[in-house]
């Protein structure tokens, strides 16, 4: 499974927060720090799952779980597209 | 030379032919208007304002007259701004007020080159506090509340954020009180100068309260903000300040923005910039003493 980047952003981290505003839509949405962090981590072309998690989830202690829901958040998010 | 240098009559005079071109900080306005409301109303909430030259770049041209077919049945006034009518008339009883709150509509949709936000803004010891605040929060009371204790008042209505320092730029105008604000006000500040109410407005009744001298004179000292405050004003609630997160906090004050959504890219960063350099918080209350106090504590240390 891959993910890839649908929007261009700009980020702006503010404490345990960072404001993403979203360039094409004029959009400003609130993510916490560590969503902010993954979505920063996915590029505009397909990156596999198991390389999110190897770049994310050392430096973060992010677990498993906690990936795939944040992951799953971003999508819903309409922020990133999940690729087969 | 400031507009109290005048007489009335030469106010009048002047209104009602070439208008009188007045400075309010960033900007120059022209006003043009032969209703004798205008210009007595003018003569005491403008009085410390100075003077532009003939000469001098007007940003804003703005017209008060009277519907003439209206004349004589229930007069109103027309509120145009640079040849345009963008409202409807209103009952000629309410000019002022409408110069007011039509003015207020022209900085906040003619001056993207600030991040505009709606909201008091007050300054004492170097510190400027913002306060957001939609109608009914309690705003213009606390902001009144605070400037008859001494604080520098900014403005009652807007923030304006340069785009490209951070810095507040003033522009004290006439702050706006509305129904039971008017009574409590008086009781306040009694040295403060009231305009006489006007009834059955779209927000209740109105009444205009002078800027101090010393809040126009400092127009051009700008200031940093410090912490953005979003009062509550809430009968018999204790007063309580809470820090909210910067994230929150930014998503809050974009709320409040007349023009972040106009600035694009520029308003995010802006006001990412706001929220870097100030705290938030949600304020609670409903005793003045009690709210000024915590404010002078806050801008103490």
């Amino acid at each position: 499974m891959s993910f890839i980047l649908k929007v261009a952003l700009r980020y702006r981290y503010l404490g345990p927060e960072c404001v993403i505003y979203k360039i094409e839509t004029a959009e400003t949405l609130l993510l916490e720090k560590k969503a902010a962090t993954i979505l920063q981590t996915i590029p505009d072309k397909p990156i596999s799952y198991s390389q999110i998690e190897e770049s994310i989830s050392v430096a973060n202690e992010l677990d498993t779980d906690s990936l795939n829901k944040l992951l799953e958040h971003l999508v819903h998010a309409g922020l990133v597209k999940k690729v087969a | 030379m400031k507009l109290s240098d005048l007489s009335l009559l030469d106010v009048k005079k002047r209104l009602s032919s070439v208008g009188i071109i007045f400075n309010i900080g960033f900007s120059a306005v022209r006003l043009r208007s032969a209703l004798p409301n205008v210009a007595e109303n003018l003569y005491i909430f403008y009085a410390f304002n100075e003077l532009a030259n003939e000469s001098e770049f007007v940003d804003f041209t703005i017209t008060l007259d009277c519907n003439w077919l209206r004349r004589w049945y229930k007069p109103q006034v027309n509120f145009s701004f640079d040849g345009h009518y963008p409202f409807k008339p209103l009952p000629q009883d309410q000019a002022f007020a409408m110069f007011e709150w039509s003015f207020n509509w022209v900085i906040a949709h003619h001056s993207h080159q600030y991040l505009v936000i709606h909201s008091a803004v007050l300054e004492k010891n170097g510190k400027a506090l913002i306060f957001p605040g939609t109608p009914g929060s309690g705003k213009s009371t606390l902001c009144a509340a605070l400037t008859g204790r001494g604080w520098r008042l900014l403005s009652d209505e807007m923030a304006l954020v340069n785009r490209s320092t951070g810095l507040l730029q003033p522009i004290p105008r006439p702050i706006s009180l509305k129904n039971e604000s008017i009574n409590i006000i008086k009781d306040y500040v009694p040295e403060f100068i009231i305009g006489e109410p006007v009834h059955d407005t779209a927000k209740g009744s109105v009444a205009h309260v002078r800027v101090p001298e010393s809040s126009v004179h400092a127009t051009n000292d700008l200031v940093f903000p410090s912490a953005v405050i979003f009062p509550k004003y809430k009968k018999g609630a204790d007063t309580q300040l809470t820090e909210i997160t910067k994230g929150v906090g930014f998503m809050k004050t974009a709320e409040n923005s007349f023009n972040y959504n106009v600035l694009g890219e520029q308003g995010f960063e802006t006001l990412g910039e706001l929220a870097d350099r100030c705290d938030f918080y949600e304020f609670e209350y409903q005793s003045l003493d009690e709210a000024v106090a915590l404010f002078d504590e806050m801008v103490s240390s």
